[in-house]
C-alpha cells in the first residue's frame, strides 16, 4: 500500500495518498487508479480489506498489534471498510499509532481478493499456488527455480528495467558465494560470512549489509525464559480464542529473576557478535532495535561477568552439585543452521558458571510446535524481526493476550498489568515524541524484570556483480524494481 | 560312544587358541588393525583424562589453526579440535558397543535356534531376517529422526534392531554344520539339553566367525552414525566426528584442519575395524591358512 524510506517514513505506492482523522482513530486511503494485477484484473479498495480479514490476522506481527479479527475482545481495530472502490478506511475505537508502518510491501502484501472467492488464503493451496499480484516482476514458473519475467502493465511507467529473473537456490551461503564470485550470479541473498573479508576486497563484487529483508526489518536475537514449567500450557490462548484452564506452575529456575539476571551476566554477547556474525551487525543495547529510532532507549543490560552471575546464582539457592553442575536446562533453536550455533555457544558459555544446556533444534514447523504450542523448552532463541514500530514486532513478546498457541508471539509468558498497560497507552499515542517516554519505560521494565535477553542486532548482507546497480535497499520489498545489468 | 571319543573328536577352542593368536598377529595388516582400533578404544575409554579442554566449552579464539597449545587448532567458537576429536571418539565407541551388542545379541540367539532347530522355526526366522535386511536402513534412519528426534540413544537403538540380519545368516550357517558333529551327537547322548548343547558346544565354535562379522559391522556403523551426524541428523549434544565434519563444512576455506582431523579420526577408526576383521577372517580361513603352509585344523 505505502512504501517507507530508510528512515521509516511513509511514501506514497498502491496508495497515492491518505488523511487521517479524528487524533488518529480513523485512517482514509486514496487508492491509485488503473493499477492491475498480474491476470489483468483491476486492484481495488475491496482486495485490501480481503487481505487484512482473512491472510494477515494469521500473522503474529498484524494480528498482535492491530488485533485482528476486527472487533474481537480487546482489539483497537473496529472495522476496515471498502468504502469505494478506489478508497479504503480503517476505523479504530482508539488513536492507533503505528498504521503506516505496517502497510508496506514486507508488514501487508495485499493479495488479491477475486482469487479466493471463498475467503480461504490460508488453505487454498491450487491459488496460492499460482499467486499473482501487482508488483514490477510476475512469475513464470517455479521448480528447481523460480523463473520471473518483467510485468509490462506495472503502475510505475517504464520500470521495471529488468526483462526478467531467475531465482536459483543452493545449498548454503557459501556455494551461493562460490557461484557470485564465479560469475554465475548477479545478485545473492546472504553471503558466506566467514569470507566477508575476501568478498569485500573483490573488486568485482559490491557487498552492501542491510538491515530489512522482505521477511521482516530490524531483527533481533532474542533469547527467552520459559517462566512456566516446561510444558505446562494452563493459560494459554489457543488458535480458536479459548483459553486453557488453570494456573500454570513457574518455571523451577527461570521464575527467579535473579537466575535470569545471572544468565544475563553469564553469556558474552561480543562473542556472538564476532563469531556467528563475523562483527556484521551490533550487540543490542535495548529491548527495542536500534532501527526503530524514534523508541529505541539504551538501557543497562547485565554486563559479561562470571563471578556476579555464578554470586547471583549461589544467592538464589542453585549451589553447584556434583561435576560444578548447578542445574540443567533445554535450549531450543530453529535449525540446522547458525541459530543452533548460537545454542552451541550458549552452551559453552552458561558451563562456566555451572548451568548444563542440552540443546535441541528442529525446522521451523517442529520448532513452533515445541516451543509455542506444546512449550516443551526452558530457554529457546527466536529472531524478532521488529519491523518499524515497537506495536508491530515487540508488542508481541510483551502482552499477556500474546501468550499464544501461535509461533512468534510472547515466548516467555511474561504477563504483567504494569507492562499491557504501558503497551495499550503506547500504541495510542501517535506523537513520537509523546509515545518515546512509553516506550522508554517499557524498556525500563523489561530489563528490571528480564523475561528476555536481547543479544545482537543482525545484518542482512547482499551482495552483487559491480556492473549491476539499482537495486532497492533498505527498507522495500522491491528490490530489484529499478535494478539494472550492464 | 564314549568319554573319550569325546574328547579326541572335539578339539576345543581353547586348545587352539594360543596357535590361532600367532597367526592372527603373524600378519602386518592384523597388528596394524589391532592397533589403529586399540588406539581409538584407548582415546574413547580415557576420554576425560586424555583431552584437555571440556570438547563444548570455548577455550581459546576461533579458528585458530594447530599450534603447540591447540594441536588440532579451534574451531568457529574457540572449542579445542583435539578434545572434541577425543570425545568423538568416545561417542563412536559408545555406539558401536552398544550397537554391537544389541544385534549380537539378537543375531546369535536367531542364528543359533534356527540353525539348531531347524524346519518351520527355521523358516520362520529366516524370513523375519530376510525383511529385516531389506529395509534401507539409511533412509529409516532418517525416518526415526525426523519422527523422533536426534538423540543418541534413538540412533543406537535403530542401528541395533537393523544390524543383526548377515549375523544372524552366518550363526544359521555355522549352526547348521555343527550340528551333525559327532560331538555335538556325543553330547546329545549323554543326556545334554539343547540349551547346554548350543550355549557350551556349539556357540564356542561360532564366535570367531561371528567377531569377524562383529568387527565388519562396528566399521559400518562409525560410518553410519558419522554420515547422520554429517547431515546434521546426530546427535548435537555428544560430540561426534559426524558433527565436527558437519561444522567444518561452512568454513571449508577459512579452516581446513575443522574437515581434515576429524575426517582422519573417521578414517584410523573404519580403517582399524576392517583390518581386523580380515585379519581374523584368515586366521580361521582354511584355505588361506593352507596357503601359508599350515597344517590344516580339525575344525
Amino acid at each position: 500500500m505505502i512504501g517507507l524510506d530508510a528512515n521509516s517514513n511513509p511514501y506514497p505506492d498502491l496508495a497515492e495518498s491518505w488523511v487521517i482523522a479524528d487524533g488518529g482513530k480513523r485512517y482514509e486511503f486514496k487508492l491509485r487508479p488503473g493499477v492491475k494485477w498480474h491476470d489483468g484484473r483491476d486492484f481495488n479498495a475491496g482486495d485490501v480489506k480481503f487481505t487484512f480479514d482473512h491472510a494477515l490476522r494469521g500473522h503474529s506481527r498484524t494480528q498482535s498489534s492491530m488485533g485482528l479479527p476486527a472487533g474481537s475482545a480487546g482489539s483497537p481495530l473496529l472495522y476496515i471498510e471498502a468504502a469505494r472502490s478506489d478508497l479504503v478506511v480503517f476505523q479504530f475505537n482508539r488513536p492507533y499509532a503505528p498504521l503506516l508502518q505496517q502497510l508496506n510491501v514486507t508488514e501487508a502484501p495485499i493479495i488479491p481478493a477475486h482469487r479466493y472467492p471463498a475467503n480461504d488464503p490460508l488453505t487454498n493451496t491450487a491459488a496460492n499456488r499460482d499467486p499473482k499480484g501487482t508488483g514490477p516482476f510476475m512469475l513464470k514458473s517455479y521448480g528447481n527455480d523460480v523463473q520471473f519475467v518483467r510485468n509490462p502493465n506495472y503502475h510505475r511507467r517504464d520500470l521495471p528495467c529488468l526483462d526478467g529473473m531467475v531465482e536459483r537456490f543452493f545449498p548454503s551461503n557459501q556455494t551461493a558465494s562460490l557461484a557470485l564470485e564465479g560469475g554465475e550470479l548477479d545478485w545473492s541473498w546472504e553471503v558466506d560470512k566467514s569470507r566477508l573479508g575476501a568478498l569485500r576486497a573483490n573488486r568485482g563484487l559490491s557487498v552492501v549489509g542491510v538491515p530489512r529483508g522482505t521477511g521482516g526489518g530490524n531483527c533481533l536475537m532474542t533469547v527467552g525464559f520459559n517462566l512456566l514449567a516446561s510444558g505446562d500450557r494452563r493459560g494459554q490462548r489457543q488458535t480458536n480464542g479459548s483459553v486453557i484452564a488453570g494456573d500454570p506452575a513457574p518455571h523451577p529456575h527461570f521464575s527467579d529473576v535473579r537466575v535470569r539476571k545471572a544468565v544475563a551476566h553469564a553469556l558474552n554477547r561480543q562473542a556472538y557478535l564476532d563469531q556467528i556474525e563475523f562483527g556484521q551487525g551490533r550487540i543490542a543495547a535495548a529491548p527495542m532495535h536500534s532501527g526503530i529510532g524514534f523508541a529505541h532507549a539504551p538501557q543497562p543490560t547485565p554486563p559479561f561477568n562470571l563471578a556476579e552471575a555464578n554470586r547471583l546464582l549461589d544467592e538464589a539457592g542453585r549451589p553447584r552439585g556434583p561435576g560444578g553442575i548447578r542445574f540443567s536446562v533445554d535450549f531450543w533453536a530453529i535449525g540446522p543452521g547458525a541459530q543452533v550455533t548460537y545454542g552451541n555457544l550458549l552452551k559453552a558459555q552458561l558451563a562456566e558458571v555451572g548451568i548444563n544446556v542440552t540443546v535441541r533444534s528442529g525446522p521451523p514447523g517442529t520448532f513452533g510446535t515445541s516451543v509455542f504450542v506444546n512449550r516443551t523448552f526452558d530457554l529457546a532463541i527466536v529472531s524478532y524481526c521488529q519491523g518499524d514500530d515497537p506495536q508491530i514486532g515487540v508488542r508481541r513478546q510483551y502482552h499477556s493476550t500474546q501468550y499464544q498457541a501461535v509461533p512468534f508471539t510472547n515466548l516467555t509468558a511474561y504477563r504483567t498489568s504494569e507492562m499491557d498497560g504501558l503497551w495499550d497507552q503506547a500504541s495510542a499515542q501517535v506523537d513520537p515524541n509523546v509515545s518515546r517516554n512509553t516506550y522508554r519505560r517499557i524498556q525500563e521494565v523489561a530489563v528490571r524484570d528480564q523475561p528476555y535477553l536481547w543479544l545482537v542486532e543482525t545484518e542482512f548482507i547482499r551482495a552483487h556483480r559491480a556492473g549491476c546497480s539499482g537495486f532497492n535497499y533498505p527498507n522495500t520489498g522491491l528490490f530489484a524494481e529499478t535494478a539494472f545489468c550492464k | 560312544m564314549t568319554d573319550t571319543a569325546l574328547v579326541l573328536t572335539e578339539v576345543r577352542p581353547r586348545v587352539r587358541r594360543r596357535r590361532w593368536l600367532r597367526r592372527f598377529l603373524g600378519t602386518g595388516s592384523g597388528v596394524l588393525g589391532l592397533v589403529l582400533t586399540l588406539t581409538v578404544l584407548v582415546l574413547g575409554v580415557f576420554a576425560e583424562s586424555i583431552a584437555p579442554h571440556d570438547p563444548f566449552r570455548a577455550v581459546g579464539g576461533p579458528f585458530q589453526p594447530p599450534s603447540g597449545q591447540h594441536s588440532m587448532g579451534t574451531d568457529d567458537l574457540g572449542r579445542d579440535l583435539f578434545s572434541a576429536v577425543v570425545a568423538g571418539a568416545r561417542t563412536s565407541m559408545t555406539v558401536v558397543v552398544a550397537v554391537s551388542a544389541i544385534s549380537a545379541a539378537i543375531g546369535l540367539v536367531v542364528g543359533a535356534v534356527a540353525g539348531y532347530r531347524g524346519g518351520l522355526v527355521d523358516d520362520g526366522l529366516m524370513r523375519v531376517t530376510e525383511m529385516f535386511q531389506s529395509v534401507p536402513r539409511f533412509f529409516l534412519a532418517l525416518l526415526v529422526v525426523a519422527l523422533f528426534g536426534s538423540g543418541l540413544s534413538n540412533l543406537i537403538l535403530l542401528l541395533g534392531v537393523t544390524s543383526w540380519p548377515l549375523l544372524a545368516r552366518v550363526v544359521r550357517t555355522e549352526t547348521l554344520s555343527l550340528r551333525e558333529r559327532e560331538f555335538v551327537g556325543a553330547a546329545r547322548a549323554l543326556g545334554a539339553s539343547n540349551a547346554r548343547i548350543v550355549i557350551g558346544h556349539i556357540l564356542p565354535h561360532v564366535v570367531p566367525a561371528a567377531l569377524v562379522i562383529i568387527a565388519l559391522m562396528g566399521s559400518r556403523v562409525i560410518l553410519l552414525e558419522a554420515s547422520l551426524s554429517f547431515l546434521g541428523l546426530g546427535d548435537p549434544n555428544a560430540m561426534s566426528w559426524g558433527l565436527l565434519a558437519n561444522n567444518a563444512q561452512s568454513f571449508m576455506r577459512v579452516a581446513w584442519w575443522m574437515a581434515v582431523f576429524p575426517g582422519l579420526a573417521i578414517l584410523v577408526a573404519v580403517l582399524g575395524l576392517n583390518l581386523l576383521s580380515d585379519a581374523i577372517n584368515n586366521a580361521l580361513n582354511p584355505h588361506v591358512r593352507r596357503r601359508r603352509g599350515d597344517r590344516p585344523q580339525p575344525v
